[in-house]
């Protein structure tokens, strides 16, 4: 998902990338914009008001008026400065009532697109860079609109009028005023052509910090544990560094464009009075002189006020590439078409096989190898299934098929009777108690974590699910239901974690749980307890129980046994211990032991 | 050991009293920033030498234009203008401002420098600042909260630094030596155009002191959105599968709407200074050319004077307009070394003593009346006294919660005790080294945690190790022919190429010590994950690993624990019983029931 790096030298391609930043706004964006354009102009015309008023003040000086006239000429470059705040005003109030909503409206789309995605999706982006897209990047459009908008519509109407303002004059000065005009844009330019895939390598070189220092946090114990203090800070420094230099870099490059435009706008400024010397020498008549007079001294005041409005366009440049790379990277998030969409069917609760492999076959997006393949088999309603098989032999790929986080390779799933491509993806996930291995408890409160997704949240529901998971006396000695669970349950044990992830399910009283091995952390005696607490509890409920230890799927109604991504047997524990070697090996493993 | 237990004080702290929101800290926080720059102070002090030498020369400037436009406007009446007088100023004015600007180019080079290089090393700081933190803090912490202090606050400081830095510095000079140069030219002009500015930056003043709040609100909202956002993402298995898209909308929507409103007024707040600025700007030309009309007509001063003035005045507010409409990053500025200091400052661990060297290891560990509490509301270990005689392997058994792990944590120095000592052969470890303690032990952890890198890397971290050491160790666990069977084998990146199951990233964890030789061996829940098979391999391995070495291991399957020299039972932070297998079983106590829950499934 790397960056496109295409460059942004031509117009054409500065008004792509202005257009990609600004992609999703919609008509009270359009309106305000155009509101922020009328008040520019309005705002520029009065700015240009007040030198036209000193204008007439010298010509009085010159002809030694009285102090009437320059007051009069005063008081009206107060006015001016005076509505030319407001202006100002009403203008910050817009932009930032645009920026503020948009950059809104930005996070919403994004999130919403995003909690539609399927693993598969999640994989492709990976979690780290959604999170710094739905965050990092969007501050950068809401910067670049905040600072930039304004003078993206200031500079061309400065220019503008102030050009129209001064055409009338000596053709001389116009002159002189478009040579500066032209080396500030060749001095613009080049400074971009130089600058600009810098620009892009920033966030890329962030994200790498980022990645490292997330290192260094979730790495902490083992770090210390293995004193690998100096090498995770070589590795940090490493990032650091080409983080620092590629900046140094970008920003000696930057150090041009503040110095040299000011030469070019100081200088103009000279140039004006040295080439109307030479104008005023060789014209006759001293009111013919005097007009040229007063007219070189507004027309100074003009031109610096047209550099000036490069000037902010050139501050512009330096957010642009930023921005543009940011809206980029979330445009690459909505425009990400979910590949899981859920059905019409609600499905049949009631029929008899409640789960369904056909020749189900399954590969990882970019893996060279299958990691399911031919797997068939049903699950009745009210029958427990346990799936047993060493490490990596795609049992956690097999029940993540259930609840559609993927959609099998091959093959057809069937729940509750129906295709699972037409169900409803409520309807489906609605009726699975799914228990995961990493065992997810959410920041918040025991009540909110075991009431998750569930309308219900009152006291005896939480507390009835908590027995059932045994976790109502560990929930009493944090201090009951509202206790804190902090970010990713950091104060609460492997064990614990799995209690309330078991509570959770049993909570939600669906018609199908899937236990991804989420009984490994807990004691055999708790797990046992789990295990008959939810058959008493659901009797008639359908249970498909992954699992390591031959204790936790002895009693189950068919253990189907996998082994490198295919079914090496299935069948009661006495009779696999018949049938299956690799089922018998697993077993010996743990029984002879215990002997 | 007192100051070892002055230091526990430290764990009481609140994690949201890490947020300072004292309104002072916003100046004292800037303060920080600036001592901070005292390793660049060579390159400030050549950065101001630059801007005295720019604002110097720029201040020459418009004085001979004006005398330009004098001897242009003396021109004028009598009929010829001195042509060559004109020309001979304009060319000092351009080589002024030639020079001027070549100053003023390597004064923005040195500031862009020191801006960046400052970012830098705030960032290298925090990194450094983690290893010396206690892991309750650093516990404490939301990790995005964390995460955002390495990068999106070291940014926002370099950019504000690299917009301003220049623009203070150069504002400061300039201030200074147009101020002279007006009073030298005309001091009552000088006094008006100097009162409006000076009401102006008052004016701004208020307006940064009244804002602060704003921004502390957005970044506190920030932290919250990347907090909400990234628990979200990373737990979207329960979201989908208890439909919690909802209830993740609802959350998200308050925070975003109060984000939005922070950020809106901030923003405005903020925005209107450069208004302000502009508008100050506006009145005090307004104020020198009336002041200066009128003294052109009592003939005090010619109306070079004036354009003289009006130049200085766009000069004058140069720098401050700069200043002010970089002033909202400045804010923000404030606000993210707030947060970076908080945890740059937080109380270190105890610095490690002056130890001497570890000898030959034989093993003995000896815990003498331990106790120890991760809050100190809440005590967990309560008075623990136990001794395992060298080459024991140890089990440690008992229900969740029992405090297994906080007995590992303790004997790793993750955590100190709050009373009692331990010892390894009669030495307390409180007298070693952190990085000695962790010398002792090569340990495998619960969590599962393996770095961003290539399955080698993973398995050989930080040690030196050969690439037939790192294949043994893989084939040791069993993962040696899954990796082979890789296309890339052993340089596949994990994360990026490779999606493990929880049971591989245990299986790696174990070569990872595998590799890593140590005296004494800890396993906490180490292969939990892994099916039964693999575990008697690994174990088999071990056991020529563990031969003659003390071990602890924590484990729930009784087939892992059964041939322990030593089992402790572990119940409500005590050990309740403890023996070996057959002893235990014979007592019929708690281990009985146990083991008894096993095969009755």
């Amino acid at each position: 998902m790397g960056e496109s790096e295409r460059s942004g030298r031509s117009v054409g391609s500065f008004i792509r990338d202005v257009r990609s930043v600004l992609r999703y706004f919609g008509r009270l964006e359009w309106t305000v914009v155009a509101l922020v354009f009328v008040l520019t102009v309005a705002q520029v015309y009065l700015d240009l008001r007040i030198p036209e008023y000193m204008a007439s003040i010298t010509e009085t000086l010159v002809n030694h008026g009285s102090t009437d006239l320059v007051m009069v000429d005063a008081w009206s470059m107060v006015k001016c400065a005076l509505a030319s705040l407001a202006m100002g005003m009403c203008i910050t109030l817009l932009i930032g009532v645009v920026s503020s909503r948009y950059s809104m409206r930005l996070r919403e789309i994004q999130f919403e697109r995003v909690q539609g995605f399927s693993m598969e999706e999640m994989g492709r982006f990976s979690t780290y860079s959604l999170i710094t897209r739905s965050t990092n990047d969007i501050k950068q459009i809401q910067d670049f609109i905040g600072i930039s908008l304004e003078s993206l519509m200031r500079a061309p109407v400065v220019c503008g009028l102030a050009l129209f303002k001064i055409s009338c004059s000596d053709l001389s000065w116009t002159a002189v005023t478009v040579v500066a005009v032209g080396l500030m844009l060749v001095l613009v330019g080049c400074i971009l052509r130089r600058t600009i895939p810098g620009f892009r390598r920033v966030q890329r070189l962030t994200d790498g910090v980022n990645r490292v220092s997330a290192e260094l946090i979730d790495g902490i114990r083992v770090i210390r544990a293995y004193n690998a203090e100096g090498f995770e800070r070589g590795r940090f420094s490493e990032a650091n560094g080409e983080l620092t230099r590629n900046n140094l870099g970008v920003y000696r490059v930057m150090a041009f464009n503040v110095p040299f435009n000011a030469l070019i706008r100081n200088s103009l400024t000279m140039a004006i009075y040295w080439v109307g010397a030479f104008t005023i020498a060789g014209t006759a008549g001293y009111e013919a002189r005097l007009t040229l007079f007063s007219d070189m001294i507004v027309f100074a005041t003009y031109s610096v006020m047209i550099l000036n409005g490069f000037r902010t366009l050139t501050q512009m440049f330096n957010l642009m590439p930023r921005a543009t790379v940011a809206s980029q990277r979330i445009a690459e998030v909505i425009d990400t078409v979910p590949s899981i969409v859920g059905g019409p069917s609600h499905g049949d609760p009631a029929h008899d096989v409640a789960v369904s492999f056909r020749d189900v076959s399954f590969r990882y997006p970019g893996a060279g190898s299958d990691t399911l393949s031919g797997i068939t088999f049903d699950v009745g309603r009210g029958e427990t299934v346990a799936v047993i098989g060493s490490t990596g032999s795609g049992k956690t790929t097999l029940v993540n098929l259930i609840p559609r986080f993927y959609d099998a390779t091959g093959g057809s799933v069937e729940v509750m009777g129906t295709p699972i491509g037409d169900l409803d993806l409520d309807a489906l996930r609605g009726n699975i108690g799914f228990v995961s291995q990493d065992n997810s408890v959410l920041s918040g409160t025991v009540r909110s974590n075991v009431s998750y997704g569930s309308a219900s949240s009152s006291d005896e529901s939480v507390t009835d699910a908590l027995r059932t998971a045994r976790a109502d006396t560990f929930v009493e000695d944090m201090g009951g239901l509202d206790s804190r669970i902090e970010e990713r349950g950091r104060n609460l044990s492997g064990g614990q974690k799995q209690r309330i992830s078991i509570a959770r399910a049993v909570h939600k009283s669906p018609g199908i749980f899937v236990f991804d091995d989420s009984f490994s952390a807990l004691d055999f005696r708790t797990d046992r307890d789990v295990r008959s607490a939810l058959r008493e509890r659901f009797p008639d409920a359908t249970v498909i129980v992954v699992a390591q230890r031959i204790g936790t799927v002895i009693g189950s109604d068919r253990i189907v046994v996998l082994d490198g991504g295919r079914i090496a047997g299935i069948g009661t524990h006495d009779e696999l211990m018949s049938s299956c070697t690799v089922y018998r090996e697993i077993a010996e493993s743990q029984i002879e032991g215990a002997e | 050991m007192a100051a070892r237990h002055a230091l526990m004080t430290g764990k009481s702290k609140n994690p949201s009293g890490v947020v300072m929101d004292r309104p002072e800290s916003v100046v004292a926080a800037w303060g920080r920033i600036i001592r901070y720059m005292g390793r660049y102070r060579w390159y400030m002090l050549l950065a101001v030498v630059f801007a005295a030498m720019e604002a110097g020369l720029s201040s020459q400037a418009p004085n001979r234009i004006s005398a330009m436009a004098d001897t242009i406007e003396a021109g004028l009446s009598s009929g010829s203008i001195d042509l060559a007088a004109v020309s001979w100023l304009g060319l000092t004015v351009l080589l002024i401002y030639t020079l001027s600007s070549t100053v003023s180019f390597l004064r923005h080079r040195t500031t862009s420098s020191v801006s960046q290089r400052i970012s830098g090393h705030l960032r290298e700081d925090l990194a450094a600042k983690m290893d010396r933190l206690p892991l309750g803090y650093i516990d404490s912490l939301g990790r995005g909260d964390l995460m955002s202090r390495f990068t999106n606050d070291t940014d926002t400081i370099g950019a504000a630094l690299n917009n301003s830095m220049g623009a203070f510095i150069l504002g400061i000079t300039t201030f200074v030596m147009c101020l002279t140069m007006m009073v030298l030219t005309d001091y009552r002009l000088a006094f008006v155009a100097v009162s409006s500015s000076l009401l102006g930056i008052a004016a701004s003043a208020l307006i940064i002191k009244v804002t602060q709040k704003y921004y502390r609100n957005q970044q506190e909202n920030i932290g919250r959105m990347y907090g909400l956002v990234s628990e979200v993402y990373s737990s979207k298995r329960v979201v989908m599968a208890y439909c919690g898209e909802g209830d993740a909308k609802g959350r998200f929507d308050t925070i975003n709407e109060n984000l939005r409103d922070s950020c809106l007024k901030s923003e405005i707040t903020v925005g209107l200074l450069p208004a302000m600025t502009s508008f100050v700007g506006n009145i005090s030309y307004v104020l020198v050319c009336l002041v200066g009309a009128l003294m052109v007509l009592e003939g005090e001063i010619t109306i070079g004077v004036i354009v003289a003035f009006i130049v200085y005045v766009k000069m004058f507010a140069g720098p401050f307009d700069m200043i002010s409409s970089s002033i909202s990053r400045l804010q923000a500025a404030g606000a993210a070394s707030e947060r970076i200091f908080g945890f740059l400052d937080h109380v270190e661990m105890t610095p490690d003593p002056d130890a001497e060297p570890v000898g030959e290891v034989r093993g003995r560990v000896e815990f003498r009346d331990v106790r120890f509490g991760y809050t100190p509301d809440r005590e967990i270990i309560h008075g623990l006294d136990l001794v395992v005689e060298p080459g024991q392997r140890v089990a440690i058994v008992g229900p969740t919660g029992a405090g297994k792990t906080t007995l590992v944590n303790l004997l790793m120095r993750f955590y100190d005790a709050d009373s009692g000592d331990i010892l390894v052969d009669g030495r307390s470890i409180y007298t070693m080294t952190r990085e000695q303690v962790h010398d002792l032990f090569c340990m495998v952890l619960q969590d599962t945690w393996l770095m961003d890198g290539t399955i080698r890397d993973n398995v050989a971290y930080c040690n030196d190790v050969s690439d037939a050491d790192v294949r043994a160790a893989c084939e040791a666990v069993g993962i040696h022919g899954f990796v082979e069977g890789l296309p890339d084998g052993y340089d596949t990146v994990i994360g990026r190429d490779l999606e493990l199951s929880a049971g591989q990233r245990q299986q790696l964890t174990i070569a990872r010590a595998m590799v890593d030789r140590a005296p004494m061996l800890i396993l906490d829940e180490a292969t939990s994950s892994v099916d039964t098979r693999t575990e008697r391999r690994i174990q088999m391995t071990m056991s020529g690993l563990t031969a003659g070495r003390t071990s602890f291991i924590i484990a729930h399957r009784l087939s892992t624990i059964r041939d322990s020299d030593l089992i402790l039972v572990m119940d409500g932070g005590d050990v309740v019983e403890q023996g070996t297998h057959a002893e235990l079983l014979a007592r019929g106590g708690f281990y009985h029931r146990l083991y008894h829950s096993q095969f009755d499934g």
